[in-house]
């Protein structure tokens, strides 16, 4: 039973919509939760593909993943009798015999837009339909819940701006890479500028709290990355990261959390999804992005053994692909989508999910149509894994169903 | 007064300057302006048309340093003139604190008001930069045929001729009205194929309109391809309606969220602009801006009460631009967004006053509005009230340590880590515009390693040489005085000049710079 402590009050900056929000508990801290956002609008059915279903075949001639044959490394790795991973997904395959993988298939944004940028913003602010919303569903759970973690590593995004899903979160702090993040020059010379501009922002003669504020943080967080030993890391168990921005991503998220540096939430992109042109089947151009995902998380899994009880990580992408590929040897922009989590806390070994079939009177303008929201998947994981209740205000407008994709924390 | 040192004098204690003193520094000015001729009030007569029989380039934005920095160092900087110069300009150059605290604010405002297109038209420094972008004066067609494999580019030479030109044009405020218009009719360069569509909108909309009438500006902002593609109104169709643009358009661009209008308005409103499309957009290619009688719904409209009969066409529209354009609502929303650009973050409703009555009084002439609010003791009185954004922090950087300056991929990395990659913005509410949006840590940090850079000369291209800039062999008080002088228009307060005290030398000049440029102080906008 969480103690009560006296209100708690948030601050939010003035430039953000006003949000009425509840005195908050302290809430003890859940799972260290990963997202995932493949931009440009990741091919579901190839990913994660439906062998069962005959029409997939029929919509697909040349793109189609062969179903499940041990003999053929091309075909698809079966998951049950009618799904199964694309074969360039072999990372993932100790993570689903370990029941730590919960695909979850034909979910999504319910918003009928075909627009890469909005579906984005739709799904990052947690409020499709609504573009005027400033902030993000991370920047909303982590407002409306007080783990008591003052950290200014509690939230982090992995890249040069901040996730959209993390906007109104006053503690996320933006790196494009663990090891960027100082003073410029040697280190001699860094190290003074640095104690130097400390001095002048502990009492800043203008009198902007918010400056010294802002720079206690970039101290705090130089000190606490001091301790992770950024520049020399050698995963456990065997775990080898892909190259490349996105498994060196996961490397550092790794990292920050072993180091218990305090982090709750981490946002890292995966991007290229977007394979209007020779999106290839079983090798190729989609095979290639998704070598780097699966290679990435199973690392990431790999690296973080019994740790990943208390880690949960979830993928999305902005919307799925059209059913029937189409005459350039790929797909064009779609509806309903795949979702994948990783996790000690994920119901695993099960595909979840309602298929709705690939028939032509199944689909939603030629798309695969959506069964479920991805806010029921999330709102799941916020409130049994992360504990925190107020989904209302992390998506506003919307009654969450729970499928069952997750075990209570 | 004595006449020993005048950087005694504190400027935030607003200094009363003797008549000998004025006349010092006066002439002291008119040398430094070179052949530039200091002028009366010429306040301009709000809501006549533009009238610059004479134009007075002010020689000072590209003056000499050399020349200037001696002057300077006897100059002490008048509060007013300095928030002026932080305001109206991207930040001082050498010279310009000494020359518009002669000149007098108001005339500094009304010079820059009046100044013509053709302001720069003998600016080399700024047409050389600029000629090199050959996007500016491309159409849809060209960008598309050049950069569609490419798209990369264009995003660059947007952003590096916004920067050059905050950097080296001479129209200084010119360029932040249409940074401030830019901002209110968002359009994010990156969203599908809009790359094609914004060069276009920012040459034939924004910068030939920022201070136009704003019927003008709105009417052509409803025309313009970019934005009808970035809200998606080529999806508007008859019995399909796409309600985004018409959302905006009453939310952002005119009314206000709290405007006064409902649901049905916009829904109404979105009738209205069906068939508002573009050329092309079937092929993928959108171009031009083009009305589809087929897609438009013909019927009988009401949007806030105001009727538009059945079978009015692209009137409807225009109906209710011309409705909106001079609507109460519309005319507060948007005079209290250029105070709060220009004044505070929560800018004073009397000073918002004024640039209601200048735009009833004008008819929507932007100069007038503008004109009326700057002019205000509100805008006079507001020093330390705005921070600097990180497109004026860079800009007023580079400007203050006169750099010749290069965008490159590290200055629009820098760009991107202080949180303004410009035309990036996704929403299209445009950059927030008060000081809690912009100093997250990771940004600071930012703004820190740009400061150690480009006074470290380490940024690539940008080449700033400290002893040319300020002179060799000054004493630790000449050096911490004028360095102040030059960056924060004031001497350094005791604390941070002790703190600052030891790299008060020549060999530690760039570092001294660097720290001060990464200081609280440097980042108050005046």
């Amino acid at each position: 039973m969480a103690q009560f402590k006296p209100m708690l009050k948030i601050n939010l900056p003035s430039w953000m919509p006003r949000l009425a929000f509840a005195p908050q508990g302290q809430a003890p801290r859940g799972d260290v939760l990963v997202c995932v956002f493949q931009r440009g609008a990741m091919d579901g059915l190839n990913a994660l593909v439906p062998v069962g279903d005959s029409n997939y075949y029929r919509n697909r001639p040349k793109l189609a993943i062969a179903q499940p044959k041990t003999s053929d490394a091309k075909s698809a790795i079966a998951l049950d009798s009618f799904f199964g991973l694309h074969p360039a997904l072999k990372g993932l395959k100790t993570v689903w015999e370990a029941g730590q993988l919960a695909p979850v298939h034909a979910c999504g944004s319910p918003d009928p837009t075909r627009s890469h940028f909005d579906a984005m913003q739709y799904m990052e602010a947690g409020a499709p339909g609504n573009k005027t919303l400033g902030t993000g569903w991370l920047g909303r759970h982590l407002m409306t819940l007080n783990t008591g973690n003052t950290s200014p590593l509690r939230a982090v995004g992995m890249g040069t701006m901040l996730p959209a899903s993390l906007r109104g979160s006053t503690s996320a702090t933006v790196m494009k890479s663990i090891v960027d993040f100082h003073l410029k020059g040697n280190a001699a010379q860094a190290a003074v500028a640095q104690q130097t501009l400390m001095a002048l922002y502990a009492a800043p003669e203008n009198g902007e709290a918010l400056l010294k504020q802002s720079a206690t943080e970039i101290e705090a967080t130089i000190k606490l990355l001091s301790k992770v030993n950024v520049s020399s890391y050698s995963p456990a168990n065997g775990a080898k990261y892909p190259s490349g921005d996105f498994g060196t991503g996961m490397m550092q998220i790794a990292q920050l959390i072993k180091a218990e540096v305090g982090l709750e939430v981490a946002c890292i992109d995966s991007g290229g999804w977007d394979t209007h042109i020779n999106q290839g089947g079983a090798e190729g151009q989609m095979a290639r992005l998704l070598t780097e995902l699966g290679d990435a998380l199973g690392a990431f899994h790999t690296d973080m053994g019994d740790k990943m009880k208390r880690v949960l990580v979830v993928t999305m992408s902005e919307f799925g692909r059209r059913v029937e590929e189409n005459g350039s040897n790929g797909t064009d922009q779609g509806h309903a989508n795949a979702m994948f989590l990783l996790g000690g806390g994920v119901v695993g070994g099960k595909v979840h999910g309602t298929w709705p079939g690939l028939g032509k009177e199944n689909l939603d303008n030629g798309d695969l149509a959506l069964t479920t929201d991805y806010r029921d998947v999330l709102s799941e994981i916020i409130s049994k894994r992360l504990g925190n209740a107020k989904l209302a205000d992390i998506f506003p407008n919307y009654t969450a169903k729970f499928r069952g994709v997750v075990n209570k924390g | 007064m004595p006449d020993t040192n005048l950087l005694d004098i504190s400027p935030h204690s607003s200094p009363k300057l003797t008549r000998r003193d004025f006349v010092k520094i006066g002439l002291a000015a008119t040398a430094l302006a070179g052949c530039s001729r200091l002028r009366g009030s010429t306040r301009i007569v709000q809501g006549a048309e533009p009238t610059a029989p004479v134009v007075n380039v002010p020689a000072v934005y590209s003056g000499s340093p050399e020349s200037s920095a001696k002057l300077d160092k006897a100059m002490p900087v008048d509060a007013t003139a300095w928030l002026a110069l932080n305001r109206l300009t991207f930040g001082p150059r050498l010279g310009d604190a000494a020359r518009v605290q002669t000149m007098g604010v108001d005339a500094f405002i009304d010079e820059q008001l009046g100044l013509p297109f053709s302001a720069d038209s003998a600016n080399t420094a700024l047409n050389e930069r600029l000629a090199k972008l050959d996007v500016l004066n491309a159409s849809p067609a060209d960008i598309r045929a050049k950069y569609d494999m490419k798209r990369g580019e264009v995003f660059q030479q947007m952003q590096t001729a916004a920067i050059v030109r905050a950097v080296y044009s001479q129209h200084q405020l010119y360029e932040l009205i249409v940074d401030f218009w830019t901002n209110h009719f968002n359009i994010y360069i990156a969203k599908g194929n809009g790359f094609v569509l914004k060069p276009t909108d920012d040459r034939e909309v924004i910068r030939k309109y920022a201070l136009g009438k704003f019927r003008d500006l709105l009417g052509a902002s409803a025309h313009s391809p970019a934005m009808l593609f970035y809200l998606d109104n080529q999806a508007n169709r008859k019995g399909k309606p796409d309600e985004n643009y018409a959302r905006e358009l009453l939310e952002l661009h005119t009314l206000g969220v709290d405007g006064g209008y409902t649901e049905k308005d916009v829904i109404e409103l979105a009738r209205a602009l069906t068939g508002w499309s573009i050329s092309g957009i079937d092929s993928d290619q959108p171009g031009e801006f083009q009305f589809r009688p087929t897609q438009h719904d013909d019927g009988e409209k009401t949007v806030m009460g105001l009727k538009l009969p059945a079978k009015g066409g692209l009137k409807d529209v225009e109906t209710v631009l011309d409705m909106l354009a001079e609507h109460p609502n519309t005319v507060k929303f948007v005079c209290n967004k250029i105070a709060r650009r220009f004044i505070s973050d929560t800018p004073p409703a009397s000073a918002v006053q004024k640039g209601v009555a200048a735009w009833n009084a004008s008819k929507g002439d932007l100069k007038a509005v503008f004109g009326a609010i700057l002019h205000s003791d509100e805008f006079k009185q507001s020093a330390g009230q705005k921070l600097k954004r990180p497109f004026e922090f860079v800009a007023g950087a580079c400007r203050a340590l006169d750099v010749d300056v290069t965008v490159g991929r590290q200055m629009l990395e820098y760009f991107r880590q202080m949180g303004q990659p410009l035309f990036f913005w996704t929403p299209p509410n445009g950059y927030p515009d008060v000081k809690g949006a912009w100093f997250e840590s990771s940004s600071l940090l930012a703004r820190w390693n740009f400061g150690l850079q480009l006074a470290g000369g380490t940024l690539t291209g940008n080449t700033f040489r400290a002893a040319k800039w300020l002179g060799a062999g000054k004493s630790p008080d000449q050096l911490l005085d004028e360095v102040a002088l030059r960056l924060l228009g004031s001497p350094l307060p005791a604390a941070t000049k002790a703190t600052l005290n030891p790299f008060a030398n020549d060999k530690q000049l760039n570092i001294l710079v660097a720290l001060l440029l990464a200081s609280p102080l440097y980042q108050a906008r005046g």
